[in-house]
């Protein structure tokens, strides 16, 4: 755990608390979009995984992405306990499973 | 009665347009399986790579300028193409909010086909929910539903923005349902606020407009194939709304077929895809703006004048300002999208510029890119 990593991780803290206009913490925002806009930028803007790491990259950058290429699906977590999933499909691109 | 009127005033432009707009013009070139190259080279075209295309600040850090690629077509051939950033000629791009400007077209066809009308109410096809019905299709393309909404994106906190909510939490299982869950701020038509959540909602009116044996085709139907537009990728929800407020890709050199459609008024290949008069109708200040006079934001941010899911350069009547990309004639037009993808289409300099980027910052300068355009297109004029 780093110093820079702590004040990420308590406003991450807080706003999972966070229940006031959308009912969607930061953590799940982020591991949504790390699964969905991963897919997309492999397989429909076909960039490298380092290219599309720099593309989906959002702050807080908390959301990790594990890519099976021979299915073509994205599967992101964040902090060990948000999870989200997404897959290509052909000319529709990518949708959240 | 105010609504009448401009509703009115609509269909007189309409009808107006088509008057004027004879029959798909003869001796237009066509982009066949690709398009035809007049690649040109010179100071202007070292002064656009130079501005376009030079990194300020480490790539990481995602400062400045990132232009991934330009294409500029004019007189119908290539003038200008260059990529970067580790893209090339056939990557698709996102088109995020320029995805709105697709759509348009095709909605554009299915009301050229009689599926729907710009004065239908949505509930004519989308089950939104009584307090929605007073909404017509127009007044989705006006971005004026009056559907309460907040289009914020990284700037502000997460869970405040309406479009991410959409996108990426509560509402991004059924987008359209998700919009029409929010209810109405505003009485419908009466001001124009941009959303993406209008937009969305059109998406899901038009695919129940065109009934189950179109709704799942009529992107490529309608508009990708009749255009060549092969590389085209739209995205849907997991209700298989098409969600078009954001999600098209493309090559940019298949996005500037588009914006050659529209250069030329919906004709392609002696074809009239788009109706004749949609382009000029979606070119125009639309209703809800001019009804609301919903200009503080607009001056307070420079946008440029909201059309039908189009910007405009024109100037506002009832506001002495000037227009917002000064370097280009009155008639240009374009589909803006975050992060610096822009389609541009110049009629009067028979100029289209397609560019995607990754700005995340806001310095890139569309009104010196447009004159460094319009200069290649001078140089380039026989």
């Amino acid at each position: 755990m780093t110093r820079r990593a702590l004040p990420a991780l308590l406003a991450l803290a807080l706003a999972a608390c966070n229940d006031e206009a959308f009912d969607n913490n930061d953590a799940e925002l982020a591991v949504r979009q790390k699964a969905k806009e991963m897919c997309s930028c492999l397989f429909v803007m076909e960039l490298t995984e380092q290219e599309c790491a720099a593309w989906t990259r959002v702050s807080p950058n908390v959301a990790r992405a594990t890519i099976d290429r021979e299915n073509k699906r994205v599967h992101a977590v964040a902090l060990g306990f948000w999870a989200a999933d997404a897959r290509f499909d052909g000319r529709h691109g990518c949708v959240h499973d | 009665m105010q609504r009448l009127v401009l509703s009115c005033c609509t269909v007189a432009s309409l009808l107006a347009a088509r008057e004027a707009a004879a029959a798909c013009p003869a001796g237009v070139p066509w982009p066949a399986a690709d398009w035809p190259e007049a690649l040109m080279s010179g100071p202007t075209v070292a002064a656009a790579d130079e501005y376009l295309f030079t990194l300020t600040g480490r790539d990481e850090d995602r400062e400045g300028i990132r232009t991934d690629g330009v294409v500029m077509v004019h007189r119908g051939r290539v003038v200008y193409e260059h990529y970067a950033r580790g893209y090339a000629q056939h990557n698709r791009h996102l088109a995020w909010s320029v995805s709105k400007s697709f759509l348009n077209a095709m909605v554009g066809v299915g009301v050229g086909r009689g599926a729907l009308t710009v004065d239908d109410s949505i509930c004519d096809h989308y089950d939104a929910g009584a307090e929605l019905c007073d909404v017509t299709v127009g007044d989705l393309l006006d971005w004026g539903s009056g559907i309460d909404w907040n289009e914020g994106y990284e700037d502000e906190p997460y869970y405040l923005s309406s479009v991410i909510a959409m996108l990426y939490g509560i509402g991004s299982g059924d987008m359209a349902a998700f919009v029409a869950a929010q209810g109405l701020a505003e009485t419908p038509g009466t001001i124009y606020r941009y959303s993406s959540g209008d937009t969305v909602l059109l998406s899901a009116v038009l695919a129940g407009a065109l009934g189950p044996g179109l709704a799942a085709d009529y992107p490529w139907e309608f508009i990708f194939d009749p255009i060549g537009m092969t590389s085209a990728m739209f995205e849907r929800d997991q209700a298989g709304t098409y969600v078009g407020s954001s999600y098209v890709y493309a090559t940019p050199r298949d996005m500037a077929r588009f914006g050659y459609l529209f250069l030329h008024d919906g004709c392609w290949d002696g074809e009239q895809i788009v109706p004749e008069g949609w382009v000029a109708a979606s070119t125009q200040p639309n209703p809800s703006f001019q009804m609301g006079k919903s200009y503080e934001h607009f001056l307070r941010d420079g946008d440029a004048v909201p059309g039908r899911h189009w910007w405009l350069n024109l100037p506002v009547p009832d506001l002495a300002h000037e227009r917002r990309w000064p370097a280009a004639p009155p008639d240009t037009f374009a589909g803006l999208g975050h992060w610096g993808q822009t389609i541009f289409v110049v009629p009067s300099a028979d100029l289209v510029l397609v560019r995607v980027a990754d700005d995340r910052e806001s310095g890139f300068d569309q009104n010196r890119y447009l004159e460094l355009a319009l200069t290649l297109a001078a140089e380039d004029s026989p």
